[in-house]
């Protein structure tokens, strides 16, 4: 985690208020690497001093808008960028167009709502995995790394959409998945129909997680909607 | 086909025909008026009137005065071809007479003068009139003739009849063309699209004053979609400026929430900071989505929606904000593969609107089930809950936007389901009860 907190994230907005508060905010969370500018010149005056790992820009600047920014500081730069926009759910340019953004985040914002964004999109494209990439519940382990369940001292291997589907409900950990984004993880587009394979699967996993598979604590079913992983560790 | 054009084309055809019979009638009472003459009558009457007053005296015959018009003549003609009285004879008018003079007079003329006879026990009388005063023809008919002659005049009255009706046809045909382009613009002018008329013919000026309301409405209508652009754009621009502002006091606040250096009763205070600026912020998207949505605009990127798994996710993510832990969410989704053509954040956010407005309702928790099944053309979705059901107003005035951004949700959802060229509809029935309904795709 030490590695995403180190990298450098270049903030450009006009309003200087907002400017410390995205810096303060960040800077609070253990992002050291951060310095900003309040134009479209400014921002590639600072990026050509030192390249940095993420961009944070505003949609509208006094100097031009974020987009052309960003395909000048693209010319030298393969870092992500997060756009902030004060346009709202009506920002289909950013939504449709794909402008090479790699999120974007609406004004005006939490705090926790920038820096999940902001660790997310770091986290993606820089390729680190959390440390944790394990869990255990009422004596089962599972470790993703190895993909595989440890129950009662046996090591049982996850086959791959098992994997898929546990990671998919465990991302989302304590909150009901629906079917169709279960089927989507796994499946992929067209996925319709696969409520009934999504079921096969479920059971399967509660055999390999659950000590009791007939009446699961953990791999809980939404009726209707989907599923829900319980995970009681916080 | 335009029915009012084919009736007006009937109309006239109709019209037309029974014109062409009335004009029949009356032509032939005036070729018989034209055909009669009086004076050709007249000058038998002359005659008869000079064989009653003429009277055989002593030697010879008299006749009183004044009974012979001006420029006639009369004689009369015994057994033997001899003229034995005459009156005015010009001198010209032979005074004996063989049979071959009397047969080739009798109908005819007399030396140019037409002439007039009458056989009478005295002898012939002739009454000459002047030179070429009448003309003289001869008119033979077959009795067949007279037998068939009302067949013919019924035969010439059905050729004139059909003839008649074949030209009203023609012409009706092209009046009815105008016509049928005439009233399908006036039709296109009530739906309000532009209409552009070819301005000729005899519905000239009517086409050129239906084009000159179909552009005025168009210039009206251009200039009602700016002012309600502008203020959209207007209503768009303050929210985008509002944003930036808030997101520093929101940031601040949030800060301040968190901040180990103030006291809780401080720190709980920057919390409500917090909240209320995360309302403004809910209330400003509302209001451009309202403001977009007042004007009736056409949902911008419709696509192939399935409506279940949007219904599954909006749940779900009510679910999972932990808003609606004492309500109980029960789904019946019945066709999986219904599909609807539509913009899918919108129809998120009223499907949204609907189950949040039954959770926020309801403190207390309630059941909510949500059913969706196909009906002919139609995507049916029921919200139905067994709460306290909305305030009766709130359903009566579901068409409008009400004046505060307070329940706001079901007049929301209610304008985006209309957008999308369905229908909704709320009652309080033991809860409320909503019902959605889309065309299918």
């Amino acid at each position: 985690m030490k590695e995403l907190k180190n990298k450098k994230i270049l903030i450009v907005d006009d309003e200087p208020e907002l400017l410390r508060v995205l810096s303060d905010a960040l800077y609070k969370d253990g992002f050291y690497n951060i310095y900003t500018a309040k134009t479209c010149a400014e921002a590639l005056k600072a990026a050509k001093e030192q390249s940095a790992s993420l961009y944070l820009l505003d949609v509208n600047l006094p100097d031009g808008d974020g987009f052309a920014l960003l395909e000048r500081l693209r010319e030298s730069s393969s870092a992500p960028a997060i756009f902030l926009t004060a346009r709202g759910e009506a920002d289909d340019r950013i939504k449709g167009l794909g402008l090479g953004a790699d999120d974007y985040i609406v004004k005006p914002f939490l705090a926790k709502e920038l820096i999940l964004r902001v660790t997310a999109v770091l986290k993606r494209v820089y390729k680190i995995e959390e440390a944790k990439a394990a869990f255990g519940i009422s004596g089962v382990t599972v470790d993703f790394e190895a993909g595989s369940v440890s129950k009662g001292g046996k090591e049982i291997p996850l086959t791959a959409k098992e994997y898929i589907l546990l990671k998919k409900l465990w991302e989302n950990k304590n909150k009901i998945v629906t079917n169709d984004a279960l089927c989507m993880a796994a499946w992929g587009e067209g996925y319709y129909g696969c409520e009934n394979t999504l079921m096969v699967h479920i059971r399967r996993l509660r055999k390999k997680i659950e000590l009791e598979p007939s009446k699961p604590k953990h791999l809980l079913t939404a009726k209707g909607l989907g599923y829900k992983l319980v995970i009681n560790d916080e | 086909m335009n029915k009012t054009s084919l009736k007006i084309f009937v109309c006239f055809t109709l019209t037309s025909a029974v014109i062409t019979v009335i004009l029949l009638c009356v032509n032939f009472l005036g070729y018989s008026y034209i055909a009669s003459d009086s004076d050709g009558e007249s000058s038998k009457k002359t005659l008869a009137l000079i064989s009653e007053n003429l009277t055989q005296t002593g030697g010879g015959f008299e006749l009183a005065e004044g009974i012979i018009p001006d420029g006639y003549w009369c004689v009369l003609i015994d057994e033997n071809g001899d003229i034995i009285w005459a009156e005015n004879k010009p001198g010209d008018i032979p005074s004996h007479y063989s049979i071959n003079d009397v047969a080739k007079m009798t109908h005819w003329f007399l030396n140019d003068y037409p002439v007039f006879v009458r056989a009478e026990e005295r002898g012939l009388l002739v009454l000459g009139m002047p030179k070429k005063a009448v003309g003289k023809y001869e008119m033979i008919y077959s009795m067949n003739w007279f037998r068939t002659l009302p067949q013919r005049i019924l035969k010439i009255l059905a050729i004139n009849l059909c003839f008649a009706a074949l030209l009203a046809c023609v012409f009706g045909f092209r009046l009815y063309s105008r016509l049928r382009a005439l009233t399908g613009g006036i039709a296109d002018l009530g739906r309000e699209r532009a209409v552009k008329l070819p301005e000729r013919g005899i519905f000239r000026e009517i086409s050129a004053s239906v084009n000159l309301a179909s552009a005025s409405i168009e210039r009206k209508n251009a200039a009602l979609a700016a002012r309600d652009s502008a203020r959209s754009n207007w209503i768009s621009g303050i929210s985008h400026d509002i944003r930036t502002p808030l997101s520093v006091i929101i940031g601040r606040s949030d800060e301040l929430a968190k901040s180990e250096g103030l006291s809780a009763a401080e720190r709980k205070k920057a919390e409500t900071i917090t909240a209320q600026g995360l309302k403004i912020k809910k209330l400003i998207e509302d209001l451009n989505l309202i403001s977009s949505l007042e004007y009736d605009m056409q949902p911008s990127k419709k696509t192939a929606v399935k409506i279940c798994p949007l219904i599954r996710r909006v749940a779900s993510d009510i679910i999972n904000s932990g808003v609606a832990d004492k309500c109980e969410l029960e789904l019946d989704l019945r066709n999986e593969k219904s599909t609807v053509s539509a913009d899918e954040s919108l129809i998120e956010r009223a499907v949204f609107n609907l189950i949040n407005n039954s959770v926020t309702h309801n403190e207390n928790g309630c059941k909510i089930t949500i059913t969706q099944y196909e009906e002919r053309e139609s995507v049916i979705v029921k919200i139905a809950d067994n709460g306290k059901g909305a305030p009766q107003e709130t359903i009566e005035n579901i068409a409008e936007i009400p004046k505060a951004a307070h329940g706001l949700g079901l007049p929301m959802a209610y304008r985006i389901i209309c957008v999308h060229g369905g229908r909704l509809t709320a009652k309080n029935d033991g809860g409320l009860k909503i019902q959605i309904e889309l065309p299918k795709l």
